[in-house]
């Protein structure tokens, strides 16, 4: 009898701060729908209202069609996806060589790599910028994506490293008799198995990207019509005013994408975190 | 077709460590050799030189009359069964086993003709369409050996492929692979830690030990007459016993001489031991379990040759019993027939059948009889 009340309380208890932790993930955006169907005059009451008055539609309406919204949204998709592209084809690659292949410094190289994820974008900032004029690449796409690429890299190899480690040489071995080459390998054999590797790398990496504020405000310093949508969106942000409804519409709309992306691959995203976790 | 032939063949890891130390065999045409050994011996790495998968520090390695050391391992016509079945699971199984077809670019014809071909030797065809992971181990490692048999390679390689399977699932499995060697008529060359495989399978038998080969030749020869004590004692279950003992003549007779027995050889292992030892006097006695009697069923044994044992262990096989025995500081190991009536405890008289002693030099493990 006491062991069940014991384990009743334990149940409860967890119940109760998971519902806590929900609560606080949820509430903001929670608070940005209710907000982005408000009026104007709602926001600005001295009384806070959870419910909206009316449901206004028409501030996505607004968004869409005066904000530059499609050709932002078009901009975000563009920078995402080539990042994607970039980071997954990079990151398996240079795991694949770190994983399976024996070389002078290999480990050196692999903590260098990895070492990286330990300085924060903005901490380079200065010399990445100074660099991008060099080259000419600032309020350019590509002087975006090459940075994105790049910050995406490290924890996508780490992650690709710990997949491919678990993939017996055997099989590779095999692949290798059978008449591929080390290409055909990483080709034929290494991609078609990172399947759940390569939706997680994704899922990370296009909400990074996706969500990525800063460095797109700096590089694309003078060129608003490179925007992606996070910094398209901030006009509605004045410097005294702020058109909360408006904003909020407009960060709904562009939170939908990433979270259809999720819900298409989390089942695949929860397999490439676990994987090499427990012997299959 | 293909005889495969290592000549002086050594390997040396970065960091001085040699897995193979001057091999050389050889392989020939059509034949089943086995490699056999325990962990550590060489014999996979040797294996894995002949597929192409690692280097040669030095020797030739020849197949076909051709030196092959820097070919590389796709262009070797070899193919390959892994202990692990190294099956791509990704792929069906008829995709499994086209896969080097395809890579070496056959018309689609040919591969779905070859591949159907090699599913019905290995009664694989209802699962063509299944991915590996719905088949038995049995039906993966006959997958394995599909892959391998599509292809028509010049040598086949098996590295420890019965290990992971149940003992039943081995036993057929093994016959399975003497019947597809006799079946397809081509070299295959086969490595196993298990002497068993060993000896039921093959048409020669190379035993290795601490990365040299210790001896080559037909099971049956290396079983009576075994070239040193570790192959002696590596070949042969039960294992063969032992007893360190001098070697005295007197009187124009000889006599091994142990703790606490002595036993006088016949004046054919005498003529014997004059050809192969002269001058040796300390030896290893070898005897295999089926050559130890009970002297109740030899009346006639000498009272010399008799050893004192007490029963320690009675292991009933079925058809036979093997019985573990103290004799002084031995142990020893017989092979009864299933009527004999044994406890723990009890004392018994021994004998050993002298025209079936093995002698060997006790430093060098050198067997003395010829």
């Amino acid at each position: 009898m006491r062991y069940k009340i014991e384990n009743f309380i334990r149940g409860a208890m967890s119940h109760i701060l998971l519902w806590m932790v929900s609560i606080v993930c949820l509430f903001p955006l929670v608070w940005m729908l209710s907000t982005s169907f408000k009026r104007m005059d709602e926001v600005n009451t001295s009384v806070l209202t959870f419910w909206p008055k009316e449901f206004r539609f028409d501030n996505y309406v607004t968004v869409i069609r005066e904000a530059h919204f499609g050709q932002y949204f078009m901009n975000s998709v563009f920078y995402t996806s080539l990042t994607v592209l970039g980071v997954l084809t990079f990151a398996s690659m240079a795991a694949f060589v770190f994983s399976k292949f024996k070389f002078p410094g290999d480990r050196l190289f692999f903590y260098l790599f990895i070492g990286s994820m330990m300085i924060p974008i903005p901490g380079a900032f200065i010399p990445l910028f100074i660099l991008l004029i060099k080259l000419n690449l600032v309020n350019t796409r590509l002087g975006l994506i090459l940075p994105y690429i790049n910050s995406g890299l490290a924890f996508a190899i780490y992650l690709f490293k710990g997949f491919f480690d678990e993939i017996p040489n055997e099989l590779l071995e095999a692949a290798e008799l059978d008449g591929c080459t080390k290409w055909k390998v990483y080709r034929m054999i290494m991609i078609p198995l990172a399947k759940p590797i390569l939706a997680t790398v994704s899922i990370f990496t296009a909400m990074a990207i996706w969500n990525e504020y800063l460095l797109a405000l700096v590089i694309m310093i003078s060129r608003p019509v490179l925007f992606p949508l996070q910094v398209g969106i901030m006009k509605f942000q004045g410097v005294h005013i702020t058109d909360y409804p408006h904003l909020m519409a407009g960060m709904g709309l562009a939170t939908i994408p990433i979270l259809v992306i999720y819900l298409l691959l989390q089942r695949f995203m929860i397999k490439g975190v676990t994987a090499g976790a427990i012997k299959g | 077709m293909a005889e495969v032939i290592l000549k002086n063949v050594s390997k040396i890891y970065p960091g001085g460590y040699c897995a193979v130390q001057d091999i050389s065999m050889e392989i020939r045409d059509k034949e089943f050799m086995i490699l056999v050994g325990p962990s550590g011996c060489g014999k996979s790495t040797t294996l894995r030189m002949i597929a192409g998968l690692e280097s040669i520090s030095s020797g030739d390695l020849l197949i076909d009359g051709k030196r092959v050391n820097d070919v590389p391992a796709m262009d070797r016509d070899i193919a390959m069964v892994f202990q692990n079945y190294a099956l791509y699971p990704h792929m069906t199984i008829f995709d499994n086993m086209a896969f080097s077809l395809h890579m070496r670019k056959y018309p689609k014809a040919e591969i779905k003709k070859r591949v159907e071909e090699a599913a019905e030797i290995l009664g694989l065809t209802a699962v063509l369409d299944r991915k590996p992971k719905s088949l038995s181990g049995g039906q993966r490692q006959r997958v394995a050996v599909g892959r391998a048999i599509v292809r028509k390679p010049k040598v086949f390689l098996f590295d420890e492929p019965l290990s992971n399977l149940d003992a039943a699932l081995r036993v057929q499995m093994r016959a399975e692979l003497s019947n597809l060697h006799h079946r397809l008529q081509t070299t295959m060359i086969y490595v196993t830690h298990d002497q068993v495989e060993a000896m039921t399978m093959g048409d020669r038998i190379a035993v290795l030990h601490k990365a040299r080969i210790q001896q080559i030749d037909r099971p049956m020869a290396l079983y009576d007459r075994p070239a040193s004590q570790f192959v002696a004692g590596f070949i042969g279950s039960p294992a063969m016993n032992f007893f360190r003992g001098r070697i005295k003549e007197v009187n124009n007779e000889m006599f091994l001489e142990s703790d606490g027995f002595s036993l006088k050889l016949l004046p054919q292992t005498r003529d014997s031991l004059a050809r192969g030892g002269q001058n040796v006097t300390d030896v290893m006695l070898g005897i295999r379990p089926e050559d130890v009697y009970d002297k109740l069923f030899i009346p006639a044994a000498e009272d010399r040759n008799v050893l004192p044992a007490t029963v320690d262990l009675v292991e009933p096989m079925g058809a036979e019993i093997f019985l573990r025995l103290r004799c002084g500081a031995y142990s020893i190991t017989a092979r009864m027939r299933k009527d004999v009536t044994v406890t723990v405890g009890q004392d018994m008289d021994l004998v050993l059948d002298m025209k079936r002693i093995h002698l060997f030099e006790a430093d060098s493990g050198r067997a003395l009889l010829s």
